[in-house]
Parts: C-alpha cells; structure tokens; sequence
C-alpha cells in the first residue's frame, strides 16, 4: 500500500492509488478518518472550499494542533485515500490531531455515510455544472446529507439562504454557527454574492461571524462583536466570506483556547491557494492564473481583474461538459482576449465573441497556447493573465511544471 | 432604420442555462449585419410596452416552474395572439412545456399556456442530460438536453426535427413548430451554436436580410468546429 502511495502524478492528480486501496481494503477511508483525537472536519460546498480549508489548517496549526489535511486536488475518496496513506503508518493510523478536508459536494454526499465528522463547514450554493448536478436544489441536498453527518457544530453560511434552509430542517445534534457579510458590504457587490438564492436578512454581530468591510486585501471581521483587521490572500469579497467562514469553524473547534489576535494574524499570513489571484513568476514572466470555477467565481473573478488588460490567456476545458450554463455570465469587461484555448476552445470564443470581446486567436491545443502566450513580451497593461477552469488548470501547472 | 424589438421573457428566472443569451445571439447577428436591434427584458409582473418582432423564453428548474408559469398567466392573451399571428418565438427546455397542455412536476401541476398543440407526456422520459444532435430543415443542430420530461405533439405541431443523437421529445422527434413558434429541448445559446436557425428566424422579420458580415463569419467557423467536435466525440460525421 505505501509503495502505491509514492506513484503521485505531477499536477497535483493523486487519485490512482486511492482507487487500488479502496479495492483492496475499502474500510481503510473511514476507520483512519474515525482515528483522530480532535476528530474529522469536513469542509464542501460550491466554491471557496480550498481557500477556507487552508485558512482554516493554518489558524489551528497556529494553536498547536497537528493537522492532517487534503491537497485540494484530491477531494475525491480515492484522492482522500491516497492522501491519507502518504501520510499512514503502517497499521493505518495517521500521526495528527485533527482531520481539515475539503470535499467535493458530489462525491462527498456519495462517501457521507462512511463519514463521522465533529463539525461540517458549508460555504455555498451556485449554480454548478449542470450536466452532473442538473440544479441548486440538487446541490442543496447533497450538502444536507452531508450536513447530517455533523455530530458537533454545522457552520453555515447566513447569506446563503439555501444553506440556512437546509440547515434549519436538520434535527441532529449539531450546534450551528454562523458567519456572513454586512448590509454595506454586500451593497458594495453590485453583483451580489452569486449564491444561487441569497438570504433575506443580513446577520447581526452578536449573532456570529461578520465582514463588516473589503477594501482591496484589507477586510474587518467582526468576533463575538469585536472587530478586527485581516487582510485577506487576494483582492475579492469572496474571500473575505472564507476568512469568516475559517474563523468561525476555528472558534468552534477550538472552544475556550480559541485566541482571535493569533487567528486573525495567522490568516493574514495565508498565501492564496493555486490559481485564485496568485501571481507567479513562470518563464521570467509575471503571471496571474485566475480559476473559474462556476459562473459566479467566473463573474466576481472577471470583475475584479485590472481593466484593459492586453494579454489574456482563456483556457475551458473537459470538465465543462456543456458550456451553456456560463453564458449568463457578462464577459464583456475583458475587451480582448489574446487566446482562447482547452478542449471547449471553439464554445468559449463562441460565448465572448457574442459578448462583444475580441478573440484574437482559437487554440483549442493548451500546450502550444501557453507556449506562445508565455512567449510574448510584456504586456502594456498589468501582467499576463491566464483564466481557466479545473481541468485547465491542472494540464497547465503540469505542462508548465508548477507544483 | 427602425430597431428590431427582440423580447426576452423573465430572463431573471428564465437563464439558469444561459437560454436568454438567445436573444443576445439574435441582437448582434442583426446588428452585425446592419440592422439595429435592442432588447426588452419582460420580469413577471413588468408591463408590456410594444409589440416585439421576435420572443426568446428560456428554461428552469423545476422548483422554479409554478412561479414563472403564474407569471405567464398574466401575459397568455399576447402570448397567444403573437404566436397565431406568426411572431416568431424561440421557447427552450421548459419553456417549451409550458406552450403546451398542463403537466405534473413532482409537487403540483404546473398550469401552461396551451397556445402550441400539444405537451408534456403523463410519463416522464426519465433524466436525460447529455448531447443532442438533431437533423432539421436548417440542417444538423447540435446542442446539450437536460430535462426529465419528453413532449408529445399535437395536431397542427410539426417536430423541428429527427435525433440523430440523443432522446429529444420521444427518443425520435425533437422540438415542435408551429405557425413560427418553434420549441426546442437543445438548451443554452442553441441560436449561437446553429447560426442557421438563427438566421432562419431572423428572416422571417427582417426584409432582404442577409446575413454574410465579418464578425458573422468569424462567429460561424467557431459555430461550425465546436459543432464538428462534439460530432467527431459521438463518431457521427462532420459537416
């Protein structure tokens, strides 16, 4: 078993030899996963689940707890498993405290019965690939079959009001704690949140965890009432809802050793996760890899880029099955996109063409795309900016060889 | 030069598969070719101020269904009086459904327009969520379904055309036409991915149109190679 666990793909692909053990032993998953002292959190939802899951690892490690945790890459149970045998003994029992996974809503709903976590994060509802999930009200009640799972806290998005409805159905014994954003803030997103369904009421601070602020990377967060100053890994109000999202999960875990100054400050300190507004330098060049994910991360990531830039690289791949649910998305603030690449290369140029953005070439091959993008000069305005969706994002780090 | 009034019907609830953007498909290929064009954006409840030359209606999720289906209601007399009078009209998924007789969604019976002949069959088809790849008098049309419901047509309804691929009303036919209202379960930008449908209906309202332009050009080759890869996926030949 350990021997399969060294076969990693580079890319951050690890799913090949989870599949081999959970054949070969298929209980391994679920009694490592009961194994920890301060037991199992589950993190799922539509997006921000890689960000807040490493906001959240950092602010515990920052208490002093061993965490095991999964690449984001791997959230599916034969990615979960080859995580965890990297990291098992050989009686198949991991040396950390507590157990922080991201899972994936669909998956996650499939392995929940083998699941018994202490607290489950919910972070949101969007509309999301529809061929596999058909609607919001489907998410919605994978998300709930996860939640029923949660023996100690459910954390819930308040201005998710799929999420307070599911939550509210639940008779388990799960404590819920919530975080959310202010009237101000969310008045300051003229696009809203992109939740499939947005809350009525905005919750008050003595009520859980809220943003109370964005402004560029600063943000202020409001903790049993008291505001504090946190800056966040990239620019966005999404992830500000993460950072509260972290904290309040954080303070539920932690109870009384809970300390909001070492929190704040750690989370501060979080470096953004591959792919949502990290700039790297690849080739000599300055790059800024931007993932969509769903149309909503497609909106609020498009409108929060430098306008006019001259030197975008847009990559759709197989994982969009039917690319028809990202056309409600207004592309048109990007002007010009300098390739339009991946396997849905044609329907991507196709959605921006419509939309009034200039695609000056179609290269549905991603390799020879990035090559030649990466071999122009500087751009005039900001740095090259290279948009995708998972599946591209994953043969571009592995064809540029980023970890 | 008058504007050419596209209307898009409740796109707030009527695009959770980008089906409104058919109506943004019609605008620009009108205007690419020189003619100016706007759209009205019709919420329920809203007011209808002028007699449009084209109507797009989209789909949605069940859950969503006896709103739009009340909203509906309010406007069933235009509604109808267009479609007779030979407006053309674009209604995909469940937008096609609810042209025709009443039918069951899980929780309740949704009440529809009954302007097209025909309907949702009592049997459901079961989920369909896959390619489909229709042969119709504009040639092969190719696109994605995701429904659970089929349709049936009535007398007086022709299908828009045969399955070559996928399961479409009956695993046979695909879509209706009637008068100029043609019903479609190829959801999303069906228009952009078919540029000739498209032009098919903006022909029938626009005098002499002619749809050979630059940008149209550009915008039909990437039509025609995302149309081609999806057929070379499902081993059918290219065009």
């Amino acid at each position: 078993m350990r021997v399969a666990a060294r076969l990693r793909k580079r890319g951050g692909g690890s799913a090949v030899p989870g599949l081999v053990v959970n054949r070969l032993a298929p209980g391994f998953l679920s009694s490592a996963l009961d194994g920890f002292a301060d037991g199992l959190v589950i993190v799922t939802g539509s997006s921000g689940k890689s960000t807040t899951t490493k906001m959240l690892v950092a602010i515990l490690e920052a208490h002093g707890k061993r965490v095991f945790t999964n690449p984001s890459t791997a959230n599916i149970a034969q990615g979960l498993t080859s995580a965890l045998l990297e990291r098992a003994s050989l009686g198949g029992v991991v040396d950390a405290d507590i157990a922080v996974l991201e899972m994936d809503e669909g998956h996650g709903a499939r392995i929940a019965p083998l699941l018994n976590p202490r607290t489950v994060l919910l972070t949101n509802v969007m509309t999301d690939q529809i061929d596999r999930f058909h609607d919001s009200e489907m998410v919605a009640g994978m998300l709930e079959t996860i939640a029923a799972r949660a023996s100690d806290f459910l954390v819930v998005n308040a201005d998710d009001a799929m999420l307070v409805s599911l939550a509210g159905g639940l008779d388990g014994s799960a404590v819920q704690a919530r975080y959310g954003v202010d009237a101000s803030v969310l008045a300051a997103s003229p696009r809203g949140l992109g939740y499939a369904k947005e809350s009525v009421t905005r919750l008050a601070p003595a009520d859980g965890t809220v943003v109370t602020a964005v402004e560029g990377r600063l943000a202020t967060v409001t903790l049993a009432g008291e505001p504090w100053p946190i800056t966040l890994p990239a620019r966005g109000t999404h992830y500000a809802v993460d950072a509260a999202a972290a904290l309040t999960a954080a303070q539920a875990v932690l109870g009384s050793s809970f300390d909001p100054a070492v929190a704040t400050t750690t989370l501060s300190a979080v470096a953004p996760v591959f792919g949502r507004g990290e700039v790297v330098t690849v080739r000599g060049k300055s790059v800024e890899f931007v993932l969509v994910q769903n149309p909503a991360s497609f909106q609020l990531n498009i409108d929060s880029l430098q306008a006019g830039l001259d030197q975008v690289l847009f990559a759709m791949g197989s994982d969009v099955r039917d690319p028809s649910y990202f056309w409600p998305v207004d592309a048109s603030s990007l002007g010009r996109v300098t390739v339009a690449s991946g396997s849905k290369a044609t329907e991507l140029a196709l959605q921006l063409t419509y939309q009034g953005v200039v695609v000056d070439a179609v290269v549905p091959d991603l390799g020879r795309a990035l090559d030649d993008f990466l071999s122009l000069p500087e751009p005039r305005v900001g740095v090259k900016t290279i948009i995708f969706t998972a599946d591209s994002m994953r043969r571009t780090r592995t064809h540029l060889e980023l970890t | 030069m008058t504007n050419l009034r596209i209307l898009s019907i409740f796109p707030s609830l009527l695009n959770v598969n980008g089906d409104a953007a058919n109506a943004l498909v019609l605008a620009q290929r009108a205007r690419w070719a020189g003619h100016p064009a706007r759209i009205d954006e019709l919420e329920p409840g809203g007011q209808l101020s002028v007699v449009p030359d084209l109507v797009v209606i989209g789909s949605t999720a069940d859950a969503s269904l006896p709103e739009v289906a009340n909203g509906l209601a309010g406007i069933r007399t235009e509604l109808a009086d267009w479609i007779e009078g030979g407006t053309p009209v674009l209604a995909v998924g469940s937008g096609m459904d609810l042209l025709g007789e009443d039918f069951a969604i899980p929780t309740e019976t949704v009440s529809a327009l009954r302007i097209v002949p025909g309907g949702v069959p009592d049997a459901p088809l079961g989920r369909v969520a896959d390619d489909l790849v229709v042969n119709s008098s504009f040639g092969r049309l190719v696109g994605f379904e995701n429904h659970y419901r089929g349709f049936s047509l009535g007398e007086g309804a022709l299908p828009l055309g045969r399955v070559e691929y996928g399961v479409g009303n009956d695993r046979s036919t695909e879509g209706f036409v009637y008068r100029n209202a043609y019903g479609t379960h190829l959801h999303g930008p069906v228009l952009a991915k078919n540029p000739a449908f498209a032009d098919h209906l903006l022909g029938l309202v626009i005098p002499g149109y002619d749809s050979r332009s630059v940008p149209a050009g550009r915008a039909d080759d990437m039509a025609k190679a995302a149309r081609n890869s999806i057929a070379a996926r499902l081993s059918l030949v290219s065009e």
